[in-house]
């Protein structure tokens, strides 16, 4: 596992100049990275999930700390990776997709009577293993509201109950299929949906909001259905 | 840590005839589609572009007997989607410098955004660390002569205490600092817990920064 091993037939990745920011070489110091030894794809990936250790992470993260674009890269890679666990549409997290699930058969108009009986629906709220929702409660609007839009309505405001002071909330608006529509950072504990997100008539969305706790910590409300009148 | 090479992967690279292969291929394609285009969309703003580097990444993919999977197979990478994004996101990049296309990526290190305010990031650094050390005041047009050797004196001190951090730590100032990155990225990047990990780490690295400089005479004080 090495750094000097270029992927062959890449050459327009490793003749690249290794980024734009040289002239700000302060704290690369007099080091500029020799373009032969960017992090191969191997030691990248490697990198980027955590798996190197020690010689060989701290020789990665000299070259990173000297190198932009390799570091780039793993910071674009890390991100891509993180969007695609976070984006329902490649692995929808388990609240979206039993609150998707209850969304297609209402809308297929499949009974929830089976047996006889009412079939419990799937619930939306759920609780997601590693976090807690003691503390963080949605407020406005409540679950399976359904909020009148008329064309002059004001903007929709979303509201919760926060947690501990000094909390940081990220706020996520979803729509039915689960895609993220809008989400946005902070320390209040209420929030206006900007004008230009559209909220159709009939629509169902969802919006769930994460706290980060001042001690590390996070919660979160866990996916809340309305709808659009 | 090397994974079970995916179903599809291994068909592909054990084909030995060129119906096998072909259906191979296509399943390969079939399962990772949404991934490059996902990783291609990053880069390329431009739908009809986009599916010009899709083309070009699968080409590549595909060349040779599927050369670079036998990469990964040969070396074992981790996560063969995590090797994928890599190797697909180079691709993209060298489709982009091959077509005389400009990346469209935000939100990575090369964001402009990032570019203008790594100056702004580096005033702090050098604020929170050498305390004195001033690069309006290194930019001076008429510095007194003492001052000036005085300043770059400590920059320099600084710049070599850098350099004899552990490589994580320096990588570490170099993504904040330089880069301006939020410090949730560089947990995530770097795969401190929580933001607040990064925050704690930096602060006890500025402090050690400062505490060398201390030591070699470079008093925090002016
Ligand atoms: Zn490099």
């Amino acid at each position: 596992m090495g750094m000097s091993e270029p992927d062959a037939g890449m050459p327009g990745f490793l003749s690249e100049e290794p980024g734009e920011r040289k002239d700000l070489s302060l704290l690369r110091g007099s080091m500029t990275p020799d373009d032969a030894n960017h992090l191969d794809s191997t030691t990248t990936s490697a990198f980027v999930e955590g798996h190197l250790t020690g010689a060989a992470r701290d020789r990665a993260a000299a070259h990173l700390a000297v190198c932009a674009s390799c570091r780039d890269e793993i910071v674009a890679v890390r991100e891509v990776l993180t969007g695609i666990s976070t984006r329902p549409m490649w692995r929808r997290p388990p609240v979206l997709l039993a609150a998707a699930a209850v969304v297609a058969l209402v809308a297929i108009g499949l009974p929830l009577l089976q047996d006889g009986r009412l079939r419990a629906p799937v619930p939306v709220a759920v609780r997601t293993p590693e976090r807690e929702t003691r503390d963080l409660s949605a407020a406005s609007p409540a679950p399976d509201a359904i909020v009148e839009r008329g064309p002059t309505a004001q903007p929709l405001v979303l509201a919760w109950h926060g947690a501990e002071a000094g909390s940081r909330y990220r706020v996520n608006l979803l729509d039915a299929n689960g895609e993220t529509l809008w989400s946005s950072e902070t320390g209040d504990t209420s929030i206006t949906v900007p004008g230009d997100i559209e909220l159709l008539p009939g629509g169902s969305y969802f919006w769930f909001v994460d706290a980060l706790g001042t001690d590390g910590r996070s919660l979160t409300t866990g996916a809340l259905r309305f709808s659009i009148r | 840590m090397p994974e079970a090479l995916p179903k599809e992967v291994t068909l592909l690279l054990h084909a030995d005839d060129e119906t096998t292969r072909d259906a191979a291929w296509e399943r390969f394609v079939a399962q990772h589609t949404r991934l490059i285009l996902y990783v291609i969309r990053k880069l390329v703003r431009d739908r009809d572009r986009g599916m010009d580097a899709y083309a070009w990444v699968l080409e590549r993919l595909r060349e040779d007997g599927a050369r670079r999977l036998r990469g990964y197979s040969a070396n074992g990478a981790g996560k063969f989607t995590t090797w994928l994004v890599v190797v697909a996101r180079r691709l993209t990049v060298d489709f982009l410098r091959h077509s005389g296309g400009r990346t469209q990526a935000t939100g990575t290190a090369t964001g402009d955004g990032v570019g203008r305010e790594s100056q702004v990031f580096r005033r702090r650094l050098l604020a929170l660390a050498g305390d004195t050390v001033d690069l309006d005041a290194l930019r001076d047009e008429h510095p007194a002569a003492d001052d000036l050797l005085d300043r770059s004196e400590r920059l320099e001190a600084l710049t070599q205490a850098v350099q004899e951090l552990p490589s994580m730590d320096r990588l570490l100032l170099t993504l904040r600092f330089d880069d301006g990155l939020q410090a949730e990225q560089i947990a995530r990047t770097m795969h401190f817990p929580t933001r607040f990990h990064v925050y704690r780490r930096l602060d006890r690295v500025l402090t050690q920064l400062r505490t060398q400089l201390n030591g070699r005479g470079i008093d925090g004080d002016e």
